[in-house]
């Protein structure tokens, strides 16, 4: 019987790329949690995430943060991506952590993530929904930048989270 | 002794004396519901007092004929008097906001639920943590993370970090989720035991 939270696959960047991928992602699990902490190369780029190499304009969300002084929301629609961090990520590490629920269903993908950066000084929290408008299970997640690299180092984890059936 | 299966390419261990122990791990699954339409409310009942913490997965639609995101509410041991309180803090797109209620009936996960007259295949999640929960000592604190997002400019829509305050020394015993015009069929609610 397998254990109700799975590591499915971690990828540590042994040199800096452009990109992370969990492909095959097995239908076994009820929901999905992908953990990532790194560094880009590049100032001004930002982290971001597909599922299933869907480039296509089939994200949205909405947002909340906090940068140490002020409180604000957003909300995006009709985006080609998820983001996963600001510009802001080559010297101070991002913690990431992004849970999707019900990946195999035959519903529209909603997802609640967690990213936070703190930058001694300067920082941000955010916390956002967001939806993936597909009914199609998710098999591969993509996690890259607008730009540049993540750089060695950088690490991923996938995680499967097994429901009571 | 080991089994490899040609089938399916795996191995098994028996759990006979000699063999390591099994671990199951820290994350239990204890129960599952999945909601048909216009269910008014999910209960987890009987729920052993074995683990450290509680955590439950929600992906949620309301059965209201509105495009509006409308509130998960959460109760313990069928309470419904006004032993709870909650704080929010949220964002709906165009701003943030905080807010917070005492002697309240019921905690919230507001705006959680999309309504029914959204596009098809749209639900809000939630994930509801409670740490210490059969502590027969302590009220019990409550922490949800939730949102909905309908790819629209809609500020009942939100993403909200909450707190939220059950003023009882019982343990938890029973979980009952409901929102105000029932569920929508495929809501799903997965409870959790977490080991300490």
């Amino acid at each position: 019987m397998p254990s109700t939270m799975t590591p499915i696959a971690t990828t540590t960047l042994s040199s800096a790329a452009s990109s992370i991928t969990f492909s095959s992602i097995p239908a076994t699990y009820t929901h999905l949690r992908v953990v990532f902490t790194g560094l880009g190369d590049t100032s001004g780029n930002a982290g971001r995430m597909t599922v299933n190499s869907d480039t296509g304009t089939n994200y949205s969300r909405t947002q909340l943060l906090g940068d140490g002084a002020t409180a604000y929301s957003n909300a995006s629609t009709n985006s080609a991506f998820i983001g996963l961090t600001t510009g802001n990520f080559v010297t101070y590490p991002w913690f990431v952590n992004v849970d999707i629920f019900n990946y195999t269903g035959s519903t529209y993908k909603t997802m609640l993530l967690s990213f936070s950066s703190d930058r001694n000084g300067l920082g941000d929290v955010v916390r956002s929904v967001n939806l993936w408008r597909s009914t199609s299970a998710i098999t591969s997640i993509q996690l890259t930048t607008s730009g540049g690299n993540y750089t060695a180092g950088s690490t991923a984890t996938l995680f499967g989270i097994k429901a009571a059936s | 002794m080991a089994v490899f299966s040609f089938k399916n390419k795996t191995y098994s261990r028996s759990m006979l004396n000699g063999n390591e122990a099994y671990d199951p791990g820290a994350m239990v699954a204890i129960a599952s519901v999945t909601t048909t339409a216009g269910q008014a409310s999910v209960s987890f009942t009987s729920i052993p007092s074995t683990y450290a913490a509680l955590q439950i997965w929600v992906m949620g639609r309301s059965n209201e004929a509105s495009t509006n995101a409308t509130d998960l509410k959460i109760q313990f041991n069928s309470d419904t008097a006004t032993n709870y309180a909650y704080h929010i803090l949220q964002g709906n797109g165009s701003a943030a906001s905080a807010a917070g209620g005492a002697t309240q009936s019921t905690m919230y996960a507001f705006r959680a639920l999309p309504g029914n007259s959204s596009t098809s295949g749209i639900f809000g999640a939630a994930v509801v943590d409670v740490h210490d929960y059969a502590s027969t000592s302590k009220y019990k604190t409550l922490r949800v993370f939730s949102g909905s997002d309908r790819n629209a400019a809609d500020t009942t829509y939100r993403v909200q970090l909450s707190s939220g305050l059950w003023m009882s020394t019982s343990a938890v015993s029973s979980v009952q989720l409901s929102c105000d015009v029932n569920f929508a069929a495929g809501s799903t609610f997965h409870l959790f035991g977490i080991k300490g």
